[in-house]
């Protein structure tokens, strides 16, 4: 079994460098999907987490058009279906309120950009566990 | 005024995000310049506690260089357009970011879609209160903070 990941964010480059730190850093990868914007993001869920072969982690920036990013938080703990998939925010709002209220909202952790590649990885571990990420190396 | 440590958190935000993602060292951070020639200009507006906007600006070859790292493209291949422009965006955006995060941590703002200006865009030479030029080691970029309201660092 390997990683099932959303990627939510309204920056091509941002979803692209997500991809490949992900693919680069030895975590086994069986599917990447991306969305724009949370809503994007909310209908690929329903897609490939209820419908499909399901997702073990979504990785979402907050500042987005359409759906930002604390909204699609906000609609993923509402939903029964949806909210034991964890959510990792990655984002270059690093204020302590921001990181404080995505917190209470459901978020499992917080990446601030900058970030250096291994942080990625080390947070996919810390939410995941790291037996968990190190056995599908 | 200027407000207190914005002009080190400037350069210190540019230098974390460059340094980070982009695999590039500002060697100066306040360098004597002109503007580039033909620069590639994206800007970033704030709005919340603050308010103001960010221009960044650089050359061409600066741009392109920045984008291939960032990508990880292979050694002598040249980035498309879209990607020069996908990834200038997102280095604004960053640079933003992580100088309002760095100078009002206790503060929330929105970070307005980053818009690269077009061949007559160039920095706001008149309103602009900060401006910082680095030397990377693959080129060289100009900032340009200004703001309406800019609370001062406790």
């Amino acid at each position: 079994m390997a990683l099932r990941v959303l990627i939510v964010d309204d920056a091509p480059a941002m979803r692209l460098y997500i991809r490949r730190t992900l693919q680069m850093s030895g975590l086994a990868l069986s599917a990447v999907f991306e969305a724009g914007d949370g809503k994007e993001g909310i209908a690929v869920l329903e897609r490939e987490h209820l419908q499909g072969a399901g997702l073990d982690l979504v990785f979402t920036d907050i500042n987005m058009p359409v759906m930002n990013g604390e909204e699609f938080v906000t609609q993923l703990q509402q939903d029964e279906r949806l909210k034991e998939v964890p959510v990792l925010v990655i984002s270059t709002d690093a204020t302590k309120t921001r990181v404080l209220r995505l917190r209470e909202l459901g978020a499992r952790g917080y990446i601030s950009k900058p970030c250096a590649p291994e942080m990625i990885r080390l947070k996919v571990e810390q939410i995941l566990g790291r037996d968990y990420a190190a056995a599908l190396c | 005024m200027l407000p207190r440590c914005a002009d080190s958190d400037l350069v210190d935000a540019a230098s974390e995000v460059l340094g980070m993602m982009f695999f590039t060292d500002v060697m100066n951070g306040n360098v004597p310049s002109e503007p580039p020639e033909k620069p590639l200009t994206v800007k970033v507006e704030f709005q919340g506690s603050s308010t103001g906007m960010l221009h960044m600006s650089m050359p061409r070859e600066t741009a392109e260089a920045l984008t291939a790292n960032f990508l990880g493209l292979p050694m002598g291949e040249v980035p498309s357009e879209e990607e020069v422009n996908n990834v200038v965006n997102e280095l604004g955006n960053m640079v933003c970011g992580s100088f309002l995060s760095k100078h009002q941590s206790e503060e929330l703002y929105d970070l307005s879609k980053p818009e690269i200006l077009g061949a007559a865009g160039e920095l706001p030479t008149q309103v602009a209160t900060l401006r910082r030029s680095l030397e990377l080691d693959n080129g060289m970029m100009v900032l340009a903070l200004s703001w309406d309201r800019l609370n001062s660092r406790a």
